[in-house]
Formats: structure tokens, C-alpha cells, sequence
């Protein structure tokens, strides 16, 4: 029953673009006292979570890709918005009615807010929350299922490249007797992969993660596995030659474009993580099976890129360079091949609309 | 669902059962009951889960009703009830209500083998059954042995028309509960183990850091050993102390890796609480731990310590003086984005009767950053390679990409670049602490 004055639902974007700009500013108290201001108007904590922090979150994500925020900027806002969320918990006590869910993020994720919205929209709705936070591994994850009657894992992956280490840890809470449900785009826009490593169920929103719980037939069955997923060899081959795969792309790329011998350590250390990218996207696509992991990530990188005003043939070079070192490995030339196609789509789209706008 | 027994509390929320009944056969799969069994009980090591899985293992397999009683807990004792077709029902029993069953106390308090019984239908009072009153006609009791200590029971219940309980299902039921017996002993005495465990843990965990109106703290704090939350590394900060109120932040690495390694960093953070009550002066406080550390006999000990004492001093900037023990120096992130090392230097403590040790005094100006940290860090192994060092050159351009950062954000930017490097593979602990001089303004 909000009071007299609440804003109304459309009244909410104008706060959300608000919020923005105070954690784009760096300015925590304002963030902070904003949100307390819609709790005190009356506006749902779970929508002030959703539809201002979380939102505002997707959007600092988009910023950070387009150029328009730097690295910098982007983590302080995170931060800001880790506060914000403090502030709402610290204001929203309700007592836990449901049973005990533990969120945490898969070994080596580090974008922590999504999983710290989803454990307070749970609280809100009646659940007992143990919020282990970014980066458990897989031992922390067990060892704390065990000691805790948990009736369920929600786990948070936001990228396919930990997918492998999301895997280890379904099949460890699933051998304890703990179901999990998966979230993130990690697990692929529609969550494809979910349910093949064997979690429960995919949630896209923390809301809907919620709905679902609530509604009777959940936390899922941990039924036997119907069919056990195996990674190929050739994902396992490709992890294994890993440091020799981008040393001798290293090497080629040298001979076939002479600036990188004239490049500082940072700037040859930068391309050797961008190779690194590279064979971990491919060995994560490798790893589901799914060439659209690697397809996805191409289109992202030659936006990102393009913003900064890298060309796709930067891209193109590099997997170039992979798909004549992998002559053994038919499957992930293949998916190089897709992802340089994919590459040439996304930049020349790009070319046609920036010719069309000028 | 059920109605209550007299005096059973329900203590848990229900949930739909995991397993339905198959029809009801004489034979009963006694392979597939026992494979199923050992998967599922030989997994967990939580006693909630072991019991709900005995009590759907039995309802799937040999039941239509089972009642599965818990070891002790404190006055009560955990029950779980289920009946084919409901939901578990999670519930505390105290010991008079669990008397009404004939021959249940028995086997609950005793430690010796007990064997299994048929009881007649009426023997039990309804309550105490799940799934309503009067359905069932035949009832079997089975103890589930506990280890050298009282265990736990399982009593099994079946509807008119399926046909008691013959010799076979007995000695399957038998079999099946000395599994489900040993399952919730382990998960029981794993509980007692690890509340013991979370309790010295307690004691050895990095501090809370409360941060002042002058001085912004933060730390970070990962140790490599998985399943444990302390290892080798620590930091600490104490509260102003002496003639000069000072402040005392410290951090470091003791020798070796895991629980033996976290006891000692136990000792030599109380060890230091204690002498900075009566000394500020960071080399002193380290010369006297020398000393309290040297070996008596073969024990080898030592520590890597970097100690600063910190106090406000004009236009909001902060002293800070740097006493190192064998330890890398810590770094400052100043306001213009550049990074310099604190120039102080010392060996190891707990290895030579006599320290030299230079100490080194900074200025933090408001919104600058002293960063201390340990050698997991700059000697985490990864990058291109695998096999490569980060570095302290990579620390220091990392530390000067989060200028303008706020300072958990900062460590936190720092912990996840080292994740990376090492492509989560974590070899070492890692322990950070941040301390930044407020800027006006900012709280």
C-alpha cells in the first residue's frame, strides 16, 4: 500500500537516468540517498533494485563497450551501485518465511551485482539468502552446501569462457543433493546451456528467479543425470596447447604485419590477452558444442573494438592466424571460420550505417 | 497433509517429494535401491539432506510411508516424514513423543546393535505417521547404527494391499539402513567437526575494517587452500594507541600453507595487538617480535610483516611510517596517477638475532592510496605463458589504471586482474589492504 505521492511506474525511468548520472559521476551519497528517496516514496525495493540499479547497471555495461566510459569510471559505478543495494538491504528487513537458497557467482566470475540483486530480491520475497559473493570455488561452494541446509544453488555466470569451471560445480552440488539454478547470459542468451551441464532450470531476471521459486514445484528434482555431457578432445587439446597456440600466433603475427615489432611490452602484452580471448571463447564453444559461443563473442569484439576505432581486420588476423595453426583441429576451424564471417558482417554494418548517418 | 502429532513441532518447510512410488511388487529391486542409495547418501555430508534422502529412498523402493528419526541434536532430535504421493515433512521430536513407539527408545539410546522389528499397525499412534490416519497396515522398525554412538531409526509403513513386509524385504531394509546409518553418522559427525572448526576459524579471520573520517580502509583477503577461509597470509589494523594515538595497520605471510600456517599467523597477530598497547614505533614492534619468534630448538618459524604505523596530520593528509620484515614494500598510488614504492627494507623475522631495519616515512595527501600486499600477487604464475610471474611491474601499472577509483573498488579491480592472470588457477594466498587518505568532502 504506497502512500500518498508515490511515484507512479512511469515516473521510474526519469530516477533510473537519474541514477546513472550520480554513479556515472562518482557521487555514492547521492546515489545512495536517491534510492533511499524512492524507498521513502513508496516505490517497491524490488522494483527500486530492478528497475533503477539493475538497469542503470546494464546501461554503465553498454557505455563502458561504446568508448564512452572508461574502465575506471565503469568500476566506481559498480561499486556505487554495490553500495546501493547495501542501502536498500539495510532498509528492507523482511523475516525469512521460505526455505535457504545460496547465491554465489562460478569460480573466476567477478560481475558480482547480479547475483547480489538476485539474493536481495529473494530476501524480499521470504527467503533465507547466504550470498557467498564473486569467484567461489567450486571446494568454498561445496564445503558450504554441506554445512548449511541449503534447499538450493542459484549461480551466476555472466561469461561463456566459465562455463568449463560452471560445469565442475553443478556436478559437485548435484553429487551433495543440491539442485542448481543457473543464471546469466554466461549460459547463453536464452541460458541453451543450462540444463546441457546439467543445472535445474535457467532464470534470466532475478523477478522471474523468484516467480519460480514461488511457485510450488521448486527448487527442480535432482533426478539422475539422463545424459552426462562430455567435452571433445578437441576442447581439451586446444586448452592444453594454449601457451604455445598464442606464442606462435605471436610469431606469425609478427611476420605478417611488421608494426608489432616495434611494440612496447603493454602493447604486445594487450595483444597476447586479445589472443588469449580468442582460444578461451573458442575452447568455451568448443566446450558446449555450440559455434555460436565463439560467433557471439566475434560480434561483440569488433563492436568493442570498433568503438575504439580498431578495425575488424585486427580481429580477422588473429583468428586467421589460429585457423591455419589448428590444421589438426577440423571442428575449431570451423568455428573460426563462422567467427571471421561473423567479424566481416558486424564491421561492415557498422561501415554501412556510419556512411549512411554521415 | 498430515495432522500434527502431539507435541511434534514442525520446524521446516515441506517440499514435494523428489521420487514417486513405482507399483507396488512383491520383489522388491534390491539393486536398484542400493545403487540409488549409494549415490545419493554417499555425496552429502549435510544431515537435513541425508535424512530426506532416506526417507524418499525408502518410499521410491520398500514403502508407502516412512518416518526417518535423526541422531540427537541438543534436546530435540530431527525427524523427516514422508508418505507416497506428499511432501517431506521436516520436524523436531522430543524423546517423550518418540516413546509412544514401542521399542524406539530402545534403539535410539543404545549404541549396541539392535535388530529390526515388525510392530502391528495400531502400535503407533496415528500423528506420529505422515500422510493421515489409519492407511497403513503394516509397520517395520529399523535401527540406523550409529558409529560408536546412538543413531538413528527408520520406521516404514505399508497400505493394506501391498503385502507386509516378508523376509526379504526385512534384510533388504536392513542392508539398507546400515548405509543410511553410516551416511548420517559421517554427516553428523562432520557437523560437530566443522562447528568446532568454524569457531577456532573465527578467531583467525581477516578483521572487519572500520573505517575513520580521516582514513579509508579496505582489504581483500583469498587463501589458496579450497574448502578452508584462512591460510597463510593476514593483514590487521589496530586502533590509535601510545602518547601519539597512532594507528597500526599490518600486513603479512608466515611461513607454509593451510591450517598450520593460519594457527601461526594467529600468534603473531595477537602477539602484536599486545606490544603495540605499549609501542608504536613499527621497527621496534618488529625487532620484539624477532625476538619472541627466534627458534627454540628445530621449530623453523618466520613471518614476513610489513607494519605502518598511520597518523592525521595537517590538511587532511595522513603519516604513515613503514617498518618491513622480508616483505615486498608497499606501494602508493598518488593523486597524478603515478605509483611509487615505499623505500623501507628488513629480512625476515624469526631468522637472525639481529634486524637491520631501514623504515620509510610517506605522506599520503587526500585521495591517495597506500597499498600493502602479499607476494601472491606479484608471484602469481600465469599470463600468456602459464608460467609467467605477474610481477611487481604489472602490480604497479594495474594499481595506477585504478586512479580516481574508490578504494574497495580498487582491490577489488586489483584481485580480479590477478584472477585472471592466473586464469583462476590460484596457487597461493593472496591478502591486500588499502589504506587512503579521505579527500574533503568524501566521507
Amino acid at each position: 500500500m504506497p502512500p500518498r505521492g508515490a511515484p507512479t511506474v512511469d515516473q521510474w525511468p526519469d530516477r533510473a537516468e537519474r541514477y546513472l548520472d550520480l554513479v556515472g559521476a562518482g557521487d555514492e551519497d547521492g546515489a545512495v540517498a536517491l534510492v533511499n528517496r524512492l524507498l521513502d516514496d513508496g516505490v517497491p525495493a524490488e522494483r527500486v533494485l530492478l528497475d533503477v540499479i539493475s538497469a542503470a547497471q546494464a546501461r554503465v555495461g553498454q557505455l563502458w563497450a561504446d568508448n564512452q566510459w572508461s574502465v575506471a569510471r565503469e568500476h566506481a559505478a559498480t561499486a556505487i551501485s554495490e553500495r546501493a543495494v547495501a542501502a536498500v538491504a539495510a532498509r528492507t528487513g523482511t523475516r525469512p518465511y521460505r526455505g535457504r537458497i545460496t547465491v554465489a557467482c562460478v569460480d573466476g566470475e567477478w560481475h558480482a551485482l547480479p547475483g547480489r540483486i538476485l539474493a536481495e530480491v529473494l530476501r524480499l520475497r521470504g527467503w533465507r539468502v547466504d550470498y557467498l559473493g564473486a569467484n567461489v570455488p567450486g571446494p568454498h561452494l561445496v564445503t558450504h552446501l554441506h554445512q548449511t541446509d541449503a534447499d538450493a544453488v542459484a549461480l551466476s555466470c555472466m561469461l561463456p569462457t566459465r562455463l568449463p569451471r560452471a560445469h565442475a560445480t553443478i556436478a559437485a552440488c548435484r553429487a551433495v543433493g543440491v539442485p542448481v539454478i543457473a543464471g546469466g547470459p554466461g549460459f547463453g542468451p536464452d541460458g541453451r546451456h543450462a540444463r546441457l551441464l546439467g543445472a535445474g532450470t535457467w532464470v534470466a531476471r532475478a523477478d522471474t528467479a523468484a516467480d519460480d521459486l514461488a511457485s510450488g514445484d521448486w527448487p527442480p528434482s535432482t533426478a539422475p543425470d539422463t545424459g552426462v555431457h562430455y567435452a571433445s578432445e578437441e576442447y581439451h587439446r586446444l586448452v592444453r596447447r594454449r601457451p604455445e597456440l598464442i606464442d606462435a600466433s605471436w610469431r606469425r603475427l609478427a611476420a605478417v604485419y611488421p608494426p608489432v615489432a616495434d611494440y612496447d611490452q603493454w602493447q604486445r602484452e594487450s595483444t597476447l590477452e586479445d589472443l588469449g580471448h580468442i582460444v578461451d571463447f573458442l575452447a568455451a564453444a568448443l566446450y558446449v558444442d555450440d559455434p555460436r559461443v565463439f560467433t557471439d563473442f566475434a560480434a561483440w569484439t569488433t563492436q568493442v573494438l570498433a568503438a575504439r576505432h580498431v578495425p575488424g581486420v585486427a580481429v580477422t588476423t588473429g583468428m586467421g592466424i589460429l585457423h591455419e595453426l589448428l590444421s589438426d583441429q577440423p571442428r575449431a576451424r570451423h568455428m573460426l571460420t563462422l567467427g571471421m564471417r561473423q567479424v566481416r558482417a558486424v564491421a561492415g554494418d557498422r561501415l554501412t550505417s556510419q556512411r549512411v548517418a554521415a | 497433509m498430515a495432522s500434527q502429532a502431539p507435541g511434534v513441532e514442525t520446524a521446516a518447510s515441506s517440499r514435494p517429494a523428489l521420487t514417486t512410488v513405482p507399483a507396488a511388487t512383491a520383489e522388491i529391486d534390491a539393486h536398484a535401491l542400493l545403487a540409488e542409495a549409494g549415490r545419493r547418501l554417499s555425496g552429502s555430508l549435510n544431515e537435513r539432506r541425508c535424512l530426506r534422502a532416506v526417507a524418499e529412498l525408502a518410499v521410491a523402493h520398500l514403502a508407502d510411508g516412512a518416518v526417518v528419526v535423526g541422531p540427537p541434536k541438543g534436546p530435540a532430535r530431527a525427524m523427516v516424514r514422508l508418505a507416497s504421493g506428499g511432501r517431506v515433512e521436516e520436524l523436531a521430536s522430543r524423546e517423550d513423543d518418540l516413546a509412544q513407539v514401542p521399542g524406539l527408545l530402545a534403539i535410539l539410546t543404545s549404541t549396541a546393535p539392535a535388530p529390526s522389528q515388525r510392530l502391528a499397525s495400531d502400535a503407533v499412534p496415528t500423528s506420529l505417521l505422515p500422510g493421515g490416519a489409519g492407511q497403513f497396515a503394516d509397520l517395520l522398525l529399523v535401527p540406523l547404527p550409529g558409529t560408536a554412538a546412538p543413531g538413528g531409526a527408520l520406521l516404514m509403513a505399508r497400505r493394506a494391499g501391498r503385502g507386509g513386509f516378508d523376509a526379504h524385504d526385512q534384510s533388504l531394509a536392513v542392508t539398507f539402513a546400515r548405509h543410511a546409518g553410516a551416511a548420517v553418522s559421517a554427516a553428523t559427525h562432520y557437523r560437530e567437526q566443522s562447528e568446532t572448526m568454524a569457531v577456532l576459524q573465527a578467531e583467525l579471520l581477516p578483521p572487519e575494517l572500520a573505517s575513520t573520517d580521516r582514513m579509508e580502509l579496505a582489504g581483500s583477503y583469498q587463501p589458496a587452500v579450497g574448502g578452508l577461509l584462512v591460510g597463510g597470509d593476514f593483514y590487521d589494523v589496530f586502533p590509535p594507541a601510545g602518547a601519539t594515538g597512532s594507528v597500526l595497520v599490518l600486513l603479512g605471510d608466515v611461513c607454509g600453507k593451510g591450517a598450520a600456517a593460519a594457527a601461526l599467523t594467529g600468534k603473531v597477530r595477537q602477539t602484536l595487538r599486545a606490544l603495540h598497547l605499549v609501542e608504536q614505533n613499527p621497527s621496534t614492534l618488529l625487532r620484539v617480535l624477532n625476538e619472541a619468534m627466534l627458534p627454540r630448538g628445530d621449530d623453523g618459524q618466520f613471518v614476513t610483516l610489513v607494519a605502518g604505523s598511520v597518523i592525521p596530520s595537517d590538511h587532511g593528509r595522513l603519516r604513515m611510517t613503514f617498518a618491513t620484515g622480508g616483505h615486498p614494500a608497499p606501494l602508493v598510488l598518488r593523486g597524478d596517477g603515478s605509483v611509487e614504492e615505499v623505500p623501507a627494507t628488513g629480512p625476515l623475522i624469526g631468522v637472525l638475532p639481529e634486524l637491520r631495519i631501514r623504515t620509510a616515512t610517506i605522506d599520503l595527501g587526500p585521495g591517495e592510496l597506500c597499498l600493502l600486499y602479499s607476494d601472491g600477487v606479484t608471484e602469481a604464475r600465469g599470463g600468456a605463458s602459464g608460467i609467467e610471474q605477474y610481477g611487481e611491474q604489472r602490480l604497479r601499472r594495474a594499481l595506477g589504471t585504478c586512479h580516481g577509483m574508490p578504494t574497495a573498488a580498487t582491490l577489488e579491480r586489483l584481485r580480479q586482474l590477478v584472477s585472471d592472470w592466473v586464469h583462476g588457477d590460484l596457487r597461493d594466498d593472496i591478502a591486500m589492504l588499502a589504506v587512503r587518505a579521505r579527500s574533503a568532502g568524501s566521507h
